[in-house]
């Protein structure tokens, strides 16, 4: 047994929250508004439905193999060879996922708070904080985000309402000058962050029997979509059409707030907050890269692998990109395509054979 | 390699010989029934309190022809009630007789007088303070309970005064403890079951609970890890806390304390077991949780409202005393755009001839400030003051003006101080004072970022410890209801208290009937 430990609904639902609200506060503005112009709050509407597919196909596969995340599912599904290597494939794209959050962090610490501070200081103080923290197993991570994200829910909502005397309403208008064309391309990109929701496939063996699966996934999808929707309107009513000339958009309107000549450039707290659910994506891309090797490799324990992910996400981090608009290129161009067929394409094929497969078994008995 | 071995090995047998010590043979070799003979068992008797100079053997005669002896501690028994009681009925008006419920019903004026048949019970009787009455042609003895010692009074325990609620505080000897707890809980369910530590002081804990509240599970849990202790003796309740606690290496207490009977009632009530030692006025209760820590007595007697603001302020001021020196740290260090720009004008005038960093001067300030309060702690209180006074004039006026630091690090290490005060439970503060320091280093190197990352690794820890396999945490997280939420993120009044906390596995969830609220049917207003 690898992982004993077991969490609950409403902790599945915490951690998948984290997982995309976390960056999707971060760059993800920035590079809608390019696409979707006026229509940035649109977007994650279109995004939320392709993270609705995700969580679909994540289900469907759970039902038909219940109790195993895709990594185990893809041998009984495409048989020993090919299924291992489409694990193979998992484990790469993984590890590149968990490399680039690093390097988002890490490149947003570095432009916006500490920018004499080395890169490797940055990424590898939250690497280890993370990887302990991956070491600790499902139950640890379920706790923290429990724990964290209402905190972070709370102080962004208060910092959006405080964000309301900077808004201009003027820059919701026109809604959908262009039609509906630029609001899908900002949602395809939007899409990206959404399908991350497939990764629910790696919590579903640990969640305790007779919870509520599909309410509390459906919550914490709603929940991302609510976050990123009144991030990307008070971005696009404090910037208007410019929202996107900032790489870290959010973090720019919390600058902009200014109460009594006292509460100024607020971006210091909504790092700090911001910290809390960054931290439990990394830690959980660090844990379930770790678990899925070692399910991969048939090891006994995913815990001795865990630092050397941490090595490995910090080195694919550092390789991603050289810099953030690098990052941001990539994100736009190939790395869409390859999250897309990671989170959505190859799970869909997956669940269409899995799904003849069942139905020939049936009717060979 | 072999050295090691051969280390490993002395180590063992120098261990094997220690836990062979004629005391511990004593005790299992003492476990054999008293002899028929009379003389044979006072000779055991004799041999065993050797050199024992206050142990007094008094040979009589009952009803003037049995042989009898009775052997006592000369100062922790009741002479007067021996003469009384003991002595005068039995020489001057006893039939001879032998039969032990013949002499306990009709002659023996003793209430709490018992027959004892091994050497082992009677010299536990006879080292409590209990007189032992040997008979002659008896293979039994009879325990004499007249054990009699001064003891301070019952009065309200120091460092936990409340304004409202019981003044009374558990004292030393234990029964006085166990009568107190008996005199809250009128009740058959509340079980009191006693065991021995310490292979010489042999001293006894008595682990209470209700029955029918308590999880089967952490009470069986308590008893393994009580049994499993091997010391040669046990002073205070934290010998026992230190070998049963989860997890020996966190900076946070696993199991409350606490001197005050009503606390420990309380819990005893919401399904916790409570370790009681003799000789020590502190009472050990597990599990316990945070939030629990975070909770003071008077919350509960206050009206409700209060209470629960008074929580909130404690939580924040929680926060306050293990962040608030790091994060004055990171932001004059790092993010001085987030001060406001009157307010960092002024901070920089004060700053200004200061010599050495912030971190540094915060760092000194902090320590400065935990030697002012060890040393008012250890001194006597007459001279305590006198360092107060010595400590304010010198570190918070002249050390300002000499320009050795600067006022803001004072106002901010004296808010900290004052805000670590207000955590209810001792042991906690503790934790968090001693947390404050790798923080404090942590934001001076990385910024507000360190401070977060310090505080989650904090997180991290807590979020793995255990307190007796309930989850530190709780019942912030794990299976989260809304009846255990209500007595953390609220003070949920008395009268909608239906449930005990549930993520203490209560056997018995429900505390109360609902409906109690005063309304116009039950005597409130409308």
């Amino acid at each position: 047994m690898q992982e004993t430990g077991r969490i609950t609904g409403q902790q599945m639902a915490f951690i998948l929250y984290c997982v995309v609200s976390s960056t999707g506060t971060l760059i993800l503005p920035s590079l809608t508004g390019a696409l979707a112009k006026r229509d940035l709050w649109i977007s994650p509407i279109w995004g939320a439905l392709v993270g609705l597919i995700a969580l679909l196909l994540a289900f469907g596969l759970n039902r038909l193999y219940p109790g195993e995340n895709i990594i185990q599912q893809a041998p009984r599904i495409l048989g020993f060879y090919l299924g291992k290597f489409i694990g193979f494939f998992y484990l790469i794209s993984l590890i590149i996922l968990a490399g680039s959050n690093t390097y988002q962090y890490t490149e947003f610490i570095k432009t916006v708070f500490l920018p004499r501070t080395p890169e490797m200081v940055i990424m590898g103080s939250i690497i280890f904080v993370c990887g302990l923290a991956a070491r600790g197993g499902v139950e640890l991570l379920g706790r923290s985000a429990q724990f964290v994200t209402p905190i972070f829910i709370l102080i962004f909502t208060i910092l959006i309402i405080l964000s309301i005397q900077a808004w201009d309403a003027n820059n919701f208008f026109p809604v959908m000058e262009h039609g509906v064309l630029p609001s899908v391309r900002g949602g395809i990109t939007q899409s990206l962050w959404f399908s991350e929701l497939f990764l629910i496939s790696f919590l579903f063996p640990f969640i305790i029997k007779g919870e509520k699966k599909m309410r509390w996934s459906l919550l914490s999808l709603f929940g991302v979509l609510l976050t990123l929707l009144l991030v990307n309107m008070s971005i696009l009513a404090v910037f208007g059409i410019e929202s996107h000339i900032y790489i870290f958009a959010f973090f720019k309107v919390t600058r902009y707030i200014s109460y009594a000549n006292f509460f100024e450039h607020l971006d210091a707290f909504s790092l700090a907050t911001w910290i809390l659910v960054i931290y439990v994506k990394i830690a959980f891309l660090i844990y379930i890269t770790s678990l899925a090797t070692a399910q991969w490799l048939h090891l006994s324990n995913y815990r001795p692998i865990v630092w050397p992910i941490c090595l490995l996400a910090g080195g694919f981090g550092m390789w991603t990109a050289p810099t953030i608009f690098k990052l941001m290129t990539y994100l736009r161009s190939t790395g869409s395509c390859q999250f897309i067929v990671f989170l959505v394409i190859i799970p869909a094929l997956l669940l269409l054979i899995a799904f003849f497969r069942k139905r020939m078994e049936v009717r060979a008995r | 390699m072999i050295r090691q071995w051969f280390r490993r090995r002395k180590h063992n047998q120098q261990l094997k010989e220690v836990i062979e010590h004629p005391t511990s043979k004593l005790n299992e070799k003492l476990k054999i029934p008293l002899y028929a003979d009379f003389e044979k068992n006072r000779k055991v008797f004799k041999d065993l309190f050797a050199d024992c100079d206050d142990v007094i053997f008094h040979p009589f005669y009952i009803g003037k022809e049995v042989q009898a002896e009775l052997i006592y501690f000369e100062h922790l028994s009741d002479i007067g009630e021996i003469n009384t009681n003991v002595l005068f009925p039995l020489m001057l008006k006893a039939d001879p007789s032998n039969n032990p419920e013949y002499i306990l019903e009709r002659e023996l004026p003793v209430s709490s007088a018992k027959q004892v048949k091994t050497f082992y019970d009677c010299v536990n009787a006879i080292t409590c303070g209990n007189a032992i009455l040997l008979i002659k042609k008896a293979n039994w003895a009879l325990n004499l309970g007249i054990s009699k010692w001064e003891k301070r009074p019952i009065d309200e325990p120091e460092n936990e005064p409340v304004i409202r609620g019981p003044k009374e505080g558990f004292i030393e000897p234990l029964r006085d403890n166990v009568a107190l707890i008996r005199r809250k809980i009128r009740s058959p369910y509340l079980k009191t079951k006693s065991l021995h530590i310490g292979r010489y002081t042999n001293t006894q804990v008595i682990v209470s609970y209700i029955e029918g509240i308590v999880d089967p599970d952490i009470l069986q849990e308590t008893f393994r890890r009580l049994e499993r202790i091997d010391i040669d003796g046990v002073l205070e309740s934290g010998y026992i806390e230190e070998i049963i606690q989860d997890n020996p290496f966190s900076p946070f207490p696993q199991i409350q304390t606490t001197e005050r009977v009503d606390i420990v009632t309380a819990s005893l009530l919401e399904g916790r077991v409570a370790i009681l030692t003799d000789g020590s006025p502190v009472v050990m209760i597990v599990p316990v949780t945070l939030p629990m820590m975070l909770q003071a007595t008077e919350d509960y007697y206050n009206r409700f409202m209060v209470s629960t603001l008074l929580r909130w302020m404690r939580y924040f001021l929680f926060l306050a005393s293990i962040a608030l020196p790091s994060f004055y740290v990171a932001i004059i260090t790092f993010h001085q755009e987030a001060v406001p720009t009157d307010q960092l004008l002024s901070f920089a005038a004060a700053r200004e001839r200061i010599p050495i960093p912030t971190l540094i001067e915060a760092i000194i300030m902090e320590f400065a400030f935990e030697a002012l309060r060890e040393a008012g702690l250890r001194l006597p209180r007459i001279i305590g003051s006198a360092v107060t006074i010595v400590g304010a004039l010198v570190i918070g006026d002249s050390a300002v003006r000499a320009g050795l630091v600067s006022a803001p690090t004072i106002i901010v290490v004296a808010a900290t101080g004052i805000a670590s005060f207000t955590v209810p439970k001792y042991a906690l503060g503790f934790s968090l004072r001693m947390l404050r320091f790798p923080l404090l280093l942590l934001s001076g190197i990385l910024g507000i970022i360190g401070l977060m990352l310090g505080l989650l690794l904090i997180l991290i820890h807590l979020c793995s410890l255990r307190s007796f396999g309930v989850p530190y945490l709780s019942p912030l997280v794990g299976q989260t209801r809304r009846s255990d939420l209500k007595d953390v993120l609220l003070r949920a009044p008395w009268w909608n208290k239906k449930y005990r906390p549930r993520f203490l596995h209560p056997q018995n969830q429900i505390r109360q009937e609902e409906g109690q609220r005063p309304d116009p049917e039950h005597g409130g207003e409308s």
